[in-house]
């Protein structure tokens, strides 16, 4: 019975309002976003959140529907999902208060008050607000209102008993919980900052207001609340260290790109790589040991470390094909260890392969390099095969 | 003493292998130290190593506690933003940012 009435609810009251004010209005701003995605599949997505909604599906399962859609983003489905949902309900609600106005004054905003709720949204639980408000909590926001009714005094009703919503105080909880979820919800500097007494939590409520989607409440970061100098002190004094931004370590890609945009290294060079690489090493490398490796573009920039590689990348192959021994590394890793020829010299190199058969360290080096890895158990020879 | 102005490259825990090479972008060699450091030296124009050391790379950093094995070298390193250090100390303080960052990744 309770289900017929729910049912019945979605499909009288939510469904039109989300038809009517969100999805099918040429010009809102979900119908642009997504309309972008094409008219295909922008009218199923509309489909299944008016389907979704109407039959008061869980947003995750509405979610999954519209996956397709988005080119199978799951994390963007959920939040026009639940965003979107989660917006018709509440304006549903809202609406149906104002047309009872002459009981209901006003809602209080109702947070979920966990570890997963934003500094904003603690904030804002219990705070009350007008009829003509909307709710306007962000994205994938799971907050509620509830509806505040006139007093018996405010209804004409003399000498009856006040029963107001028993709504707990956001800070009654809080102080509640441990400092370990205190610092997740406020992050490690936020949480000392609001120890210390320098913040209260409702200096973390921001508002945004977009000429498309309305008013947002957000949370504010340290920078904002207490400007960069400032905030930067107490990041520090909570990761109990000093904050770099220079000298923070850079992936090898990163830094052969940004030796090149300063000059200090040759385009040109690595460029000839990455067409060695796309000629010769895409595909798996097979070494004298009947063994495969595979060298990825990301692997080839760890290797072009060494510029004797860098400026000659077929040596890589040799490298690879010129294996004669091969030894057990660290870590279920394996060594290779080469030979080969280049006019009349003889080069020697080693390489180190990962368990899972990709290669991101080789280096063209002296023979007597090569005995410095003796203590290495030798797993393969060519000596031994011939 | 020389300082060498350089830079951290490292990928991630999963690859661990760090290198800590000079900012000039001179061409560089490897030799090796031992099996699980490599040094590396300017090349010349006939790609023989030539100079002092310049750059450092060291397979499994994050777990690396061999200090005292590693060369004893001449030279001071200086990141930017950092003031110049001896290789053992330089090392060691990106050791302990890159534990940091590894297990608050991991949280």
């Amino acid at each position: 019975m309770q289900s017929n009435t729910d049912e019945r609810f979605f499909r009288v009251t939510v469904a039109p309002l989300l038809r009517r004010y969100r999805i099918v209005q040429d010009g809102s701003p979900l119908r642009d976003l997504l309309d972008e995605l094409g008219p295909e599949a922008s009218a199923s997505i509309r489909k299944a959140l008016i389907a979704g909604v109407a039959t008061g599906q869980n947003p995750r399962v509405i979610a999954r529907q519209v996956r397709q859609a988005l080119g199978g983003n799951l994390v963007r489905a959920l939040t026009i999902a639940r965003t979107e949902v989660l917006r018709a309900y509440r304006e549903s609600s809202r609406r149906t208060y104002q047309a009872n106005s002459d009981v209901i004054k006003g809602r209080i905003w109702h947070s979920a008050l966990g570890t997963r709720t934003c500094p904003a949204c603690w904030a804002m639980h219990g705070t009350f607000h007008r009829l003509d408000e909307r709710l306007d909590d962000h994205p994938r926001g799971r907050c509620a209102m509830v509806p505040v009714t006139k007093t018996w005094e405010e209804l004409g009703f003399k000498g009856i008993p006040e029963a107001p919503p028993q709504i707990e105080k956001w800070t009654d909880l809080f102080d509640r919980f441990p400092n370990a979820d205190k610092e997740r919800i406020l992050g490690k500097a936020g949480f000392q900052v609001y120890k210390a007494g320098v913040v209260k939590l409702e200096d973390f409520v921001g508002r945004r207001v977009s000429r498309e989607w309305g008013t947002m409440r957000y949370t504010r970061s340290l920078r904002d609340i207490l400007g960069p100098k400032e905030a930067r002190k107490w990041m520090e004094k909570a990761l109990n260290h000093p904050l770099r931004t220079e000298g923070a370590p850079e992936s090898v890609k990163q830094r052969i790109e940004r030796l090149i945009a300063e000059g200090k290294k040759s385009g040109e060079d690595v460029a000839n790589a990455i067409q060695f690489w796309q000629q010769r090493l895409q595909s798996d490398i097979r070494l004298p040991s009947g063994d495969t490796a595979q060298i990825t573009l990301d692997d080839l920039y760890h290797l072009m470390v060494d510029d004797r590689i860098l400026r000659k990348p077929e040596r890589v192959l040799q490298v690879a094909q010129g294996v004669f021994e091969i030894r057990q590394a660290k870590g279920e890793r394996r060594r290779i260890l080469s030979s080969w020829v280049e006019g009349e010299q003889p080069l020697y190199g080693f390489a180190i392969i990962e368990p899972d058969g990709r290669i991101r360290t080789m280096h063209v080096v002296g023979y007597n390099d090569l005995r410095k890895y003796r203590k290495e158990t030798l797993l393969w020879s060519r000596s031994e095969q011939e | 003493m020389v300082t060498i102005r350089a830079r951290i490259a490292w990928d991630g825990a999963k690859v661990d292998v760090l290198r800590l090479l000079p900012d000039s972008g001179q061409n560089i060699g490897a030799e090796v130290w031992d099996e699980d450091v490599t040094l590396f030296r300017p090349l010349d124009a006939d790609e023989s190593l030539t100079g002092q050391v310049v750059g450092v790379e060291i397979a499994g950093f994050l777990s690396f506690d061999r200090w005292n094995e590693l060369p004893k070298l001449d030279v001071l390193w200086q990141l930017p933003g950092w003031k110049p250090l001896p290789l053992d100390k330089l090392l060691k303080r990106v050791q302990k940012e890159l534990r940091e960052r590894k297990a608050r990744e991991a949280a």
